[in-house]
């Protein structure tokens, strides 16, 4: 279970409060700048925190501790550029199972396109495919580079739903109504 | 950014790793040297030291100049890494792999250059000193060896302090 209580990070305007319990899955809204993204960093330990706590189980999220927690988390950014030479997307695929926490994933990516060969949309769904491929306990998802329909938005809900039978809590970033639908709490930044 | 806009940042690591490396691969060296060549004269080891010293310091701003800019620009991998149960070290494997490649590939014009006319000239030097023609070409092929040796080594170590350094 992920708890922030009264947590104070820059740029937010007033303290956060949430609790995202296995299972479940709550959306931070609100618009470009409002702090959605630092909040992820912030439980990621990432970004310090200027007041408040986060405590994961029950137990605190420091920013030395912080690396033990993130062992079992995922965490979909909105965009990623690889480092050139390293561009396919095979490539990205090998750079995230290749952890040590991931050895023991068996999964054989055979794109061999380049990363930016993707459009943002393909790309932003391949990284959610190749995180949620991982076993953990804590999603932290970002908000999507544009907005989605079609097959991409049910590719995506599709996989929230997945992730939720499966018990894993889901803190995400998101503006899009048919994602929130899905949540069981939708926080408003302001 | 140009290669001589160098930063403080950047030059401490550089100096710290350079000269660590020089010093081990100059030890290593002169032990080797010392070993296979009855008489190796002690002084033959100076311009060997140079060598070590002004590659590695070559080779090592290059690369901490391409894993600065590698780092500043691309810092997004390294914290979707992170995020994903990455150890601080494999987090930067990625960008170590990049400095390696890129520095190896802009060094191998210039070392090619040493090969052919410094150490030629070298040995020159050494058969006129009394080594056999052999001798000579092992003892090219070792300073060559130590010299990307210890660039390699010089560059990494440089990479990972500034990575401490700057955590």
């Amino acid at each position: 279970m992920l708890e922030l209580h009264d947590v104070m990070v820059k740029p937010l305007q007033q303290t956060l409060s949430l609790t995202v319990d296995g299972g479940q899955m709550v959306c931070l809204s609100g618009p470009k700048g409002a702090g959605k993204t630092t909040v992820l960093r912030a439980v990621l330990g990432l970004q310090p925190i200027a007041g408040g706590y986060i405590s994961i189980d029950g137990e605190l999220l420091t920013p030395l501790s912080a690396s033990y927690f993130r062992k079992d988390m995922g965490y979909v950014p909105t965009r990623l550029v690889p480092i050139p030479g390293q561009e396919r997307v095979a490539d990205v695929s090998r750079m995230l199972f290749g952890l040590s926490e991931n050895q023991h994933v068996k999964t054989e990516e055979t794109d061999d396109r380049l990363w930016h060969e993707l459009t943002l949309t393909e790309q932003y769904l391949k990284l959610l495919t190749l995180v949620t491929q991982q076993k953990r306990r804590l999603f932290l998802i970002d908000e999507p580079p544009m907005a989605l329909e079609g097959v991409a938005l049910n590719a995506m809900l599709d996989c929230l739903r997945e992730l939720m039978a499966s018990g894993a809590s889901v803190l995400m970033a998101n503006n899009l109504l048919s994602i929130s639908y899905l949540a069981n709490n939708v926080i408003l930044l302001k | 950014m140009k290669i001589s806009s160098i930063n403080s940042r950047l030059l401490l690591p550089l100096c710290v790793a350079s000269c660590l490396m020089v010093a081990v691969t100059g030890m290593i060296d002169y032990l080797v040297f010392r070993w296979v060549f009855d008489g190796f004269n002690p002084l033959m080891m100076v311009p060997v030291l140079l060598l070590l010293a002004d590659e590695s310091f070559v080779v090592g701003r290059t690369g901490m100049l391409i894993h600065y800019h590698t780092r500043h620009t691309q810092e997004g991998l390294r914290e979707f890494l992170m995020g994903n149960g990455a150890k601080q070290f494999e987090a930067l494997l990625p960008y170590y792999r990049r400095v390696i490649g890129r520095s190896l590939l802009l060094s191998a014009w210039r070392w090619l250059l040493i090969m052919l006319i410094m150490l030629f000239a070298l040995c020159f030097v050494l058969l006129f000193g009394g080594l056999s023609f052999v001798q000579a070409l092992w003892l090219l092929l070792g300073i060559m060896l130590s010299v990307i040796c210890c660039s390699v080594l010089s560059l990494l170590c440089s990479a990972f302090l500034y990575d401490r350094l700057n955590r």
